[in-house]
C-alpha cells in the first residue's frame, strides 16, 4: 500500500500508465466501443473524410477506420501480453540459472544471448516469423514466438545480472550455511529480489513487442489482412495515402501514443525501483 | 591495446561462425522442408527426392554445412529461385545502397541528435529542454514507417520538393542520388537521433557537475570554452559508444524504410525474399546483414576503447 502510495507520486508513470490504461480498455471492450464491425465494408463510402459518423473516416473497402483501430488494441495487447510473458519466462529461467549455477552452464546462457544478440532485431524477427509461417499454423502464432525469440535474451541479461548481485549478497550465504537447499534460495531469497529489473523490462518488452508485431503486419509477414493490426492498416492505407490520409495517420496515431505510454512508464518504474533517485 | 584488438577480433570470428551456424540452420526450421514447401503441391515425391540430390540436401548435416560455408568464403552464395540470378552479384550492387543509406542516416541523427543535446544541458529544466525532452520520447515512441508514411505526405505530395520514392544510383548522378534518399535518412535516423540526443543531454549534466568545469569556469574560461573545450569532449565518450551501436541497428531499419521508399537495397531484398520464400537470397541477407551488424559493433568497441583507455582494463 505504501509502494503504491509513493508510486502515485511519480506523476510521468501515472500518465504512462493512464494511456495505456485507455488503449487496455478499449481492447477489452472493443464489441461495446466501436460504431462498427471492423470488417464491415458496407460501414461507409469508400475514402470517406472524417466526420461526426466516421470519426476517424474510413478506408478504401470503405471499413470504418476508427472501429479497426480500436479491434487493432486487441491484436496489439494480446500479442503484447503473450509474447512478453513466454520471453519473461524463458529467458528469467536462463538468466538465473545462469547467474546462480555459473560455471560452464553460465557460459552457455552468455553465448547463446551474445549470438542472438548478433542478430538485428528486426531481420531476425522477419526471418523466425517467415520460416515459422505455413504448415497450418494459426497466422499469429510465429509472430508471438519470433518475438520470443528476439526478446528473451532482453531478460536473461536483465535477470542473470541481478541473480548475480543478490547471489553476492550475505543473507544468501546464511541461508547457503543454515542448509537451505537450491531450489529453495532461488524461489524464496533470489526470485523475489530480482523482481524489479524484470518489472522495467517486461514493460519495455511489451511496448518492444507492439512496435515489432505492427512492423512484422505492415512488412506482410505479421497478420494477413483483413485483420486490424495497426501494421496492417498502414500498409493498406499507404498505396491510398494522397487521397485518404486519415486511413494511415490515425492507425500510426494509435501505435505511437501507446509506446508513448509504455516508455514513460518503463522510465518512470526504473526511478521508482532505483534507490538513489528516491 | 594491441591485446585489446586482438581479443576483441577473436571473438568476432566466434560470433561470426556462430551466425553462419544459426542462419545455415534456420531454413531447417520450415515445417516440413524447403522442396516440400516449394513443391509439394505439384510433385510426386520421387521427382522431390531428385531435387533434394540435385541441391544435395540428401548429405548429413554437418557436410552441408561445410560445404555451403566454403561456398560462401568464396563469396559463392548460389542462385535465387525466383530470378535464376547469382545472389553474390546481386549483394555486391544493393549493399552499397543500403550503406549510403545508413551512412546519410547516422550523420542526420548525430548531427541533429548531438546539437540538440547539447542546447539542452545549456538549459536544463528550461522550456528548450522540456522541448527537446518531448521530441526525444516522440522520437523513441514514432514506428519508422508511419513518420516515413507522413514525411512523404508532408515534403513529396504537399510540399513537392522531394521525390517520394526510387532511388538514383550514386555514381549516375551523386546529387540527385542524395537528394533521393533525403525522406529515407530521415525516416530511418529519427529513433537514433533521439537516442543520441537523449544520451547528450544526460552525458553533459553530468559532466558539467564535476569539479574541473567549476575550475575552468573559475578560472575564467569562458561559457562557449567550458561547453565545448571542457565539457562536451568528455561527454561524447558515451555518445560514441552509443552512435556505434546504433549504427548497427539501421541496418535492421533498413528494411522497412527500402521497402516503402522502393530503395533496392539489400534489406529490400530480405524482405522481398521472405515474401517470395526465396530460401537462398534470405540466407545470403540475413548472412550479409548480421555480419555487417557485428562488425560494426566491434569497430565501435575498439574504437571506444581507443577514446577511453579505462575500457582496456576490464
Amino acid at each position: 500500500m505504501r509502494a503504491l502510495r509513493r508510486f502515485g507520486r511519480h506523476r510521468p508513470a501515472i500518465v504512462g500508465a493512464a494511456v495505456i490504461g485507455v488503449y487496455l480498455i478499449a481492447a477489452l471492450l472493443a464489441n461495446v466501443l466501436a460504431p462498427y464491425d471492423p470488417l464491415d465494408m458496407s460501414a461507409g463510402p469508400r475514402l470517406a473524410t472524417p466526420d461526426a459518423v466516421h470519426w476517424f473516416g474510413t478506408d478504401e473497402f470503405g471499413r470504418d477506420v476508427l472501429s479497426r483501430v480500436i479491434y487493432g488494441a486487441r491484436i496489439a495487447f494480446t500479442g503484447g501480453v503473450l509474447s512478453a510473458s513466454a520471453a519473461a519466462i524463458l529467458g528469467s529461467t536462463f538468466g538465473v540459472v545462469g547467474g546462480y549455477f555459473g560455471g560452464l552452464l553460465d557460459r552457455a546462457v552468455t553465448m547463446l544471448i551474445d549470438l542472438i544478440f548478433a542478430f538485428p532485431t528486426l531481420l531476425l524477427a522477419i526471418a523466425v516469423a517467415a520460416f515459422l509461417t505455413g504448415g497450418g499454423v494459426p497466422p499469429a502464432v510465429p509472430v508471438i514466438i519470433a518475438l520470443c525469440v528476439v526478446q528473451s535474451p532482453h531478460f536473461a541479461r536483465v535477470v542473470r545480472a541481478a541473480t548475480l548481485a543478490v547471489k553476492a549478497q550475505p543473507y544468501v550465504e546464511a541461508a547457503q550455511v543454515l542448509g537451505a537447499s537450491r531450489r529453495r534460495i532461488i524461489r524464496i531469497h533470489i526470485v523475489p529480489n530480482i523482481l524489479a529489473p524484470l518489472i522495467v523490462q517486461f514493460s519495455l518488452s511489451f511496448s518492444y513487442a507492439i512496435l515489432a508485431e505492427s512492423s512484422l503486419s505492415f512488412l506482410g509477414v505479421g497478420h494477413p489482412p483483413p485483420a486490424p493490426s495497426w501494421g496492417a492498416m498502414l500498409t493498406g492505407a499507404y498505396g491510398y495515402v494522397e487521397r485518404a490520409p486519415w486511413a494511415a495517420f490515425f492507425p500510426g496515431m494509435a501505435i505511437t501514443l501507446l509506446i508513448l505510454g509504455f516508455n514513460i512508464l518503463g522510465d518512470g518504474l526504473r526511478d521508482f525501483f532505483d534507490p538513489t533517485r528516491r | 591495446m594491441t591485446r585489446y584488438i586482438i581479443q576483441k577480433l577473436f571473438s568476432l570470428v566466434l560470433v561470426l561462425l556462430g551466425i553462419s551456424i544459426v542462419v545455415f540452420t534456420m531454413i531447417r526450421l520450415v515445417p516440413g522442408d524447403v522442396v516440400d514447401f516449394l513443391y509439394g503441391l505439384y510433385m510426386g515425391s520421387e521427382r522431390m527426392n531428385e531435387i533434394r540430390a540435385l541441391w544435395g540436401l540428401d548429405r548429413p548435416l554437418v557436410v552441408q554445412y561445410l560445404d555451403w560455408m566454403g561456398r560462401v568464403l568464396q563469396l559463392d552464395f548460389g542462385r535465387s529461385l525466383v530470378s535464376g540470378r547469382a545472389i553474390s552479384e546481386e549483394i555486391l550492387t544493393r549493399l552499397p545502397v543500403t550503406l549510403h543509406l545508413s551512412f546519410m542516416a547516422a550523420v542526420w541523427s548525430v548531427v541533429f541528435g548531438i546539437t540538440l543535446g547539447v542546447i539542452a544541458s545549456r538549459f536544463p529544466n528550461g522550456k528548450i529542454d522540456g522541448m527537446v525532452t518531448t521530441i526525444g520520447m516522440l522520437g523513441l515512441a514514432t514506428p519508422h514507417f508511419w513518420l516515413a508514411t507522413l514525411l512523404v505526405l508532408v515534403f513529396a505530395v504537399y510540399l513537392g520538393i522531394l521525390p517520394s520514392i526510387g532511388y538514383i544510383p550514386l555514381l549516375e548522378d551523386p546529387i540527385e542520388s542524395t537528394r533521393s534518399l533525403v525522406l529515407p535518412a530521415v525516416a530511418l535516423g529519427t529513433t537514433m537521433a533521439a537516442a543520441v540526443m537523449r544520451m547528450t543531454r544526460s552525458a553533459m549534466l553530468e559532466v558539467l557537475s564535476h569539479d574541473y568545469i567549476r575550475t575552468a569556469r573559475a578560472k575564467g574560461v569562458a561559457e562557449r570554452g567550458v561547453f565545448s573545450r571542457h565539457a562536451l569532449k568528455n561527454a561524447l565518450i558515451p555518445v560514441l559508444t552509443l552512435i556505434g551501436t546504433e549504427t548497427g541497428k539501421l541496418l535492421g531499419g533498413s528494411l522497412i524504410i527500402e521497402q516503402i521508399f522502393a530503395v533496392p537495397g539489400i534489406g529490400q531484398h530480405a524482405v522481398e525474399a521472405v515474401l517470395s520464400r526465396d530460401y537462398p537470397v534470405l540466407q545470403a541477407t540475413m548472412l550479409v546483414i548480421a555480419s555487417s551488424y557485428v562488425i560494426i559493433n566491434t569497430l565501435a568497441d575498439i574504437g571506444y576503447g581507443v577514446v577511453d583507455p579505462r575500457v582496456r582494463y576490464d
